[in-house]
């Protein structure tokens, strides 16, 4: 719901739009006599019977009672009418009276009844049948916050549509504070292309679009000026961001630093020849780790470095000798999930061409056919348990534990004996990605026999572990030479996309996005943006 | 005509029992996604709100409104896809 429909109500104090927010209300409320009723109420008609106590009280019972059943998502009878048994719809829980009904139904319940208040049971927002509109009252508000934090253990706060309107004095404190940096220095800008430096270029736009990495070198997390590190490549990382967000240029930036930087670290980079984008966001991963004060040996402890608690999960590999049933178990680091796009069984037969068969693949169903369970051959694994006999063996790999930001690359460049290939078929990618199916928990539970795997419903407590796509990057072309380009979130949270080519930043739509062949896929965690 | 209620009822509970309905939305969503629709239908819920037009008709008003103009707009491929995808669905369901 946009925030301007809070101004339209008419039952809402006239004051300015930001004193009428339930959360400056609460700012000015001395924090002391809490049990006072408060000033402001979601609209004139709730405010009636919440004046009064008795009644007051039994409606936040209620409202306590029916948001923990509409967030519970495993709890689906909430979705029944009771009147119509009518399922698929959004449902309303009357807030006077424990009955289920759906919109239409609902509507006639508060006719009938008097009952005015309906709770939704997707999202356990308030709804007015007199208004026709939802509202958002601070008294219930403060309930259901409650329960969500009390349900999701606390870890996933959902934030309030008033939490990040700061107040009047905020704004003040704000700006009397704050030099502004110049207000082109938005992030939004273009790389020179100096030379096939458009693999780079993409891989730096992915990062200076990524909230973490972003903040860290806003916040000064590596200072070139106490570095003493010789060819430091965070150091040259730090000068890109100063030049993004500290002046107002807009022109293509030149990563002369940068690139200079890459040659002398990597001999097989120097030259003006097209690379591989994966590899070298690897490399430049790889870099920034050790150049910012990473672990040298991250096998025997966990690395504290921006780029490991950005990036790194651990992957769980289970082989299953069918001999003994003996499992063998090992958890490595990733920092990324490299999915093929071929479906297995097809892939020594028929090398070329596997595409344009049926519907097209999903990302889901990539990751599905990465965490399933292969058929090792022959010689590929030897039994320690059952030694001497050579039996098949499978192996399974999953997810044991998922990064804030899940990188993930689509295999679409084969590089045969012989030659190679570029694989060019579309891929379908969600904005939204549920990543609980694949994680080491879920597959386990699926195994154990439970028949329901959905997204949802067996994992309670744990998950879902939800994603929202932050960043694309795409080849297009041949596979030697060929151009990359990418899309990134504004800002890395907002809901305007941008399309970065070399120098040129031009405005995305959803659509553009979601029809591009990506290449590799950036997914940050639901919880932080 | 109660028969086809029961049925009905039947398929909507399994459907939301199995976990398919919330796949199936979660595949719809994307699907609109892609095509564009979901943000042109966000583009014109904004347009609305600020030209203030419904003034008295809060999200009761807007949903009705919406749901009038953009229904028809759900692109062809993606009402096929989504068509297919149900009856599969279904056509598990009858099997099982």
């Amino acid at each position: 719901m946009s925030p301007t429909t809070v101004l339209k109500r008419p039952q809402a104090p006239s004051a300015s739009a930001l004193s009428a927010s339930p959360k400056a209300v609460k700012n000015n409320k001395p924090p002391a006599n809490s049990s006072v009723a408060p000033l402001v109420y979601g609209c004139d008609h709730i405010k009636k019977p919440l004046q009064n106590p008795a009644e007051g009280n039994k409606i936040k019972t209620h409202y306590g009672d029916a948001t923990r059943v509409a967030l519970d998502s495993s709890r689906t009878h909430a979705q029944a009418c009771v009147k119509c048994k009518f399922l698929i719809t959004r449902t309303f829980l009357c807030m006077q009276c424990p009955s289920i009904h759906c919109p239409k139904d609902a509507e006639a319940h508060s006719k009938e009844r008097r009952h005015y208040f309906g709770i939704d049971s997707r999202s356990g927002h308030v709804y007015c049948f007199v208004c026709q509109d939802f509202v958002y009252d601070p008294v219930l508000e403060e309930i259901r916050m409650e329960r969500e934090v009390a349900m999701e253990g606390g870890a996933r706060k959902r934030r309030r549509l008033d939490d990040i309107k700061p107040s009047p004095e905020d704004l003040k404190c704000i700006e009397t504070h704050t030099t502004l940096a110049p207000c082109k220095a938005t992030g939004l800008r273009g790389f020179l292309n100096m030379g096939s430096t458009c693999f780079m270029s993409v891989v730096l736009q992915s990062l200076i679009h990524n909230p973490l990495v972003r903040n860290f070198y806003l916040a000064d997390g590596h200072k070139p000026k106490e570095c003493v590190q010789t060819n430091c490549m965070s150091c040259a990382m730090e000068e890109v961001f100063s030049e993004f967000f500290a002046t107002d240029k807009t022109d293509g930036f030149g990563p002369v630093k940068l690139l200079t930087t890459s040659w002398k670290c990597e001999q097989t980079l120097a030259g003006y020849q097209q690379q591989d984008a994966h590899e070298y966001l690897q490399f430049l991963l790889n870099q920034l780790h050790a150049t910012n004060g990473g672990n040298s040996d991250t096998k025997t402890e966990p690395c504290k470095c921006i780029i490991h608690r950005a990036f790194y999960g651990k992957l769980q590999s289970d082989v299953t000798c069918e001999g003994c049933q003996n499992v063998t178990t090992a958890v490595d680091p990733v920092m990324d999930l490299s999915l093929d796009l071929r479906k297995k069984d097809k892939r020594r037969l028929d090398a070329p061409k596997s595409e344009g068969e049926g519907a097209m693949q999903t990302l889901q169903e990539c990751l599905e056919r990465f965490t399933s369970t292969e058929k090792l051959g022959m010689n590929e694994y030897n039994c320690g348990n059952c030694s001497g006999h050579q039996e098949v063996a499978t192996k399974q790999l999953t997810v044991k534990r998922l990064p804030p930001v899940l990188c993930i690359q689509l295999k679409r460049f084969e590089h045969g004996s012989t030659k190679s290939l570029k694989i060019d078929t579309k891929i379908r990618f969600p904005m939204q990605l549920d990543m609980t199916p694949y994680t080491t928990r879920a597959k386990r539970k699926a195994k154990d026999g439970s028949t329901d795997c959905g997204p949802r419903s067996s994992l309670k407590g744990h998950g879902p572990y939800l994603y929202d796509l932050l960043s694309v990057v795409v080849h297009t072309g041949q596979i030697n030479s060929g151009h990359y380009i990418s899309f990134s979130r504004e800002n890395g949270q907002g809901q305007k996309w941008f399309r970065f080519d070399d120098s040129m930043v031009t405005l995305a739509s959803e659509k553009d996005v979601l029809s591009a062949k990506a290449y590799l896929l950036f997914y940050i965690i639901r919880s932080l943006s | 005509m109660s028969q086809d209620t029961a049925l009905r009822s039947e398929v909507n509970r399994r459907l939301l029992e199995s976990g398919e309905l919330e796949r199936l939305e979660a595949l719809f969503l994307d699907l609109l996604r892609e095509s564009g629709w979901y943000e042109n239908t966000k583009n014109t819920c904004t347009e609305k709100l600020r030209s203030g037009g419904l003034a008295s008709g809060g999200f009761n008003r807007l949903t009705e409104e919406v749901e009038r103009e953009c229904r028809e707009t759900v692109p062809e491929g993606v009402r096929l896809e989504m068509v297919m995808a149900i009856k599969k669905v279904l056509e598990g369901m009858v099997e099982g």
